[in-house]
């Protein structure tokens, strides 16, 4: 009877209970955690909104107005833009107006900063050659395209750099809605 | 009344008599002093400049310079027997005095030394006149010489390409005047007001100098004329007198011929030969840098850029003048063109209005050479944006059209707009020169020797 009293002993049962917890512990740490879900693909909603590209006319001395439907996941001023310039690189729709990049070129980059755009010509830009005017009509439907909507100048890079020109034309400062009206 | 009472005492106690004197057409006052007539500063001041300096007097008058000592003792005064330098001369004669402290001259010395006709109470000076014009040619300059009856005052100066030369309250006959002289082929003399012009055109590079001869009897204006003679006028003039052309042909590879250098170097060589002064920014195996060609652009009175058109698919041909619009890319340019024109201002930044007349006249030659060109404007070119004065961009035609390609390869073609460019060009800048008279005379600066 003292043997069985002596094996229950406060000390006893408490390091044994204690012993049980450290056990119960161990295996709760070991355990490895358990794999989370893969979270489920969502496809944004892209949705189709009418922007205003401008192309040369036949006779190179005129911008033409083309409204075209661009499909944007963000209905943001960046993602507008980029848009309007993608569309613009792929050339017109309207018979009589003509493109002004050849087929295939690759559309610039555009960003924002406040209302200032700033568009980064493809240095296969600067080998397209074009005279004078043709040139004119380059740079200023990308500054009419871009200002339609909203946005003071156009500041244009050439492949991620500052350039004094673009063949004849003056890049040192941005082209506004004035540089490029209606001749 | 007490200076009556004065004067009276003085000439009581000195001889003095009160006399009447028609003094170049004028009646004035003048005294009897021991035989010799005396006239006062006061009377004499209204026909020359009188000052006195110490115990002398200077007289400056109808390009003379007269010196006369002051003795106060009227009597020796009148006397031969002092001495006066009349211009370089010393002579000896009656000489200056004073009266009850004014101060007197003897009008016999003032006549002698002025070249004026005397005799006792009528002062006479010859009415200036123009006797004649004779020329001399030289090497490297040419002379006029004008012979006056006496001497005037004259102003010259430079307006545009013209040398005015404006004598003073100077008579004579109204004519054109030719010579045998390589520089100064004529001159032609007008009336303007009470004055005389003489004028004539300097050429390009020339230089010119005025100056008076004053002999006893009469004066000579001498004007000497040509490239001997080194030019001292303000650089901005060269502006008018050799105005920079610069002509700029763009490079367009692959349609076998360099028609924008060809057109260029025809223009070149027609307004070089008549005494232009022409830059063309690139030959055919070298071309000027940016920097170089934007300097020589800054500097230009007429720039002229020469391109084709190119873009693709267009069907787009035949020739256009274009004009820039916009704001230029040089803050001089566009403060000067906004503001108010300072005199000369027009020299340093032209307006728009140059532009628009040289594009008229070129539209207008290439017409005449049966070639008809369109006008159009265009923005933003560099070097369009950096000519302060006239500039231009003319598109000889364009690639992509068949009919462009075949005209750009005759040569009556390239002659007849080569031709077009340089008569555009002299045309403009003639034109500018003579305008730049109306200038001058506005901002009326003269330069050079005006007395």
């Amino acid at each position: 009877m003292s043997v069985i009293k002596r094996l229950f002993s406060l000390f006893n049962v408490v390091t044994l209970l204690l012993l049980v917890a450290a056990y119960m512990a161990y295996q709760m740490v070991q355990k490895p955690p358990a794999k989370p879900d893969a979270p489920k693909l969502q496809l944004a909603q892209r949705r189709d909104v009418k922007v205003k590209v401008y192309y040369s006319d036949a006779q190179v001395q005129n911008l033409k107005a083309e409204t075209r439907t661009v499909q944007v996941t963000q209905e943001n001023p960046g993602a507008l833009a980029q848009a309007a310039l993608n569309v613009w690189a792929t050339g017109p729709s309207a018979s009589g107006n003509l493109a002004v990049v050849p087929k295939g070129t690759a559309a610039p980059k555009v960003y924002i900063r406040g209302a200032h755009y700033f568009v980064d010509l493809p240095s296969t830009y600067q080998s397209l050659k074009y005279g004078s005017s043709g040139e004119r009509v380059l740079l200023c439907s990308l500054t009419r395209t871009l200002l339609e909507t909203r946005g003071e100048d156009v500041t244009f890079l050439l492949n991620g750099q500052d350039v004094d020109t673009l063949g004849h034309l003056d890049l040192r400062e941005a082209f506004t809605r004035q540089d490029c009206a209606d001749q | 009344m007490l200076s009556a009472l004065l004067l009276c005492a003085g000439i009581a106690g000195a001889q003095v008599a009160l006399t009447r004197l028609n003094l170049a057409g004028s009646q004035v006052q003048s005294i009897g002093l021991y035989g010799a007539e005396y006239a006062s500063r006061e009377v004499l001041s209204r026909l020359l400049k009188v000052e006195q300096d110490g115990s002398l007097v200077r007289v400056e008058g109808y390009g003379h310079t007269l010196l006369l000592p002051i003795d106060e003792d009227q009597q020796r005064a009148t006397t031969a027997f002092n001495t006066v330098q009349l211009d370089t001369q010393r002579v000896t004669g009656r000489t200056a005095t004073l009266v009850n402290g004014n101060l007197y001259l003897p009008l016999d010395t003032l006549a002698r030394g002025l070249g004026a006709t005397y005799e006792l109470g009528n002062f006479r000076v010859t009415s200036p006149t123009l006797q004649g014009v004779s020329s001399r040619t030289g090497k490297d300059s040419d002379r006029l010489v004008l012979d006056l009856t006496r001497d005037v005052e004259f102003k010259d100066e430079l307006r545009g390409t013209t040398v005015q030369i404006t004598l003073s309250g100077l008579k004579g006959e109204a004519r054109r005047y030719t010579t045998r002289g390589a520089f100064v082929p004529a001159a032609e003399v007008k009336a303007q007001g009470n004055d005389l012009v003489l004028s004539f055109p300097l050429p390009p590079g020339s230089g010119y100098r005025v100056y008076r001869v004053v002999r006893t009897g009469g004066a000579r204006v001498v004007i000497d004329a040509g490239p001997g003679i080194p030019r001292n006028t303000v650089a901005l003039l060269d502006r008018i007198s050799r105005p920079l052309i610069v002509l700029d042909p763009a490079r367009v590879e692959g349609l076998g011929r360099d028609v924008t250098l060809d057109v260029a170097r025809r223009a070149a060589e027609l307004l070089s030969k008549a005494g232009w002064q022409v830059k063309v920014t690139r030959e055919s195996g070298s071309a000027m840098g940016l920097n170089e060609k934007l300097t020589l652009v800054r500097q230009s009175d007429v720039f002229l850029a020469l391109d084709l058109g190119r873009f693709p698919g267009t069907g787009r041909g035949g020739v256009t003048v274009y004009e820039q619009t916009g704001r230029a890319g040089t803050q001089i340019v566009n403060t000067l063109r906004a503001g108010t024109t300072p005199p000369y201002g027009a020299l340093v930044v032209g307006g728009p209005g140059g532009s628009r007349r040289l594009s008229e006249l070129l539209r207008g030659e290439l017409r005449g050479g049966g070639v008809t060109a369109k006008q159009d404007s265009v923005s933003r070119l560099l070097t369009l944006g950096e000519a302060p004065q006239a500039a231009l961009l003319l598109e000889l035609g364009w690639t992509g059209n068949a009919a462009d390609r075949a005209n750009l390869g005759t040569e009556a073609r390239l002659q007849a707009m080569g031709v077009a460019l340089a008569r555009s060009v002299a045309t403009y800048l003639t034109a500018r020169a003579n305008n730049a008279s109306q200038l001058g005379a506005a901002a009326s600066t003269p330069q050079g020797a005006t007395q």
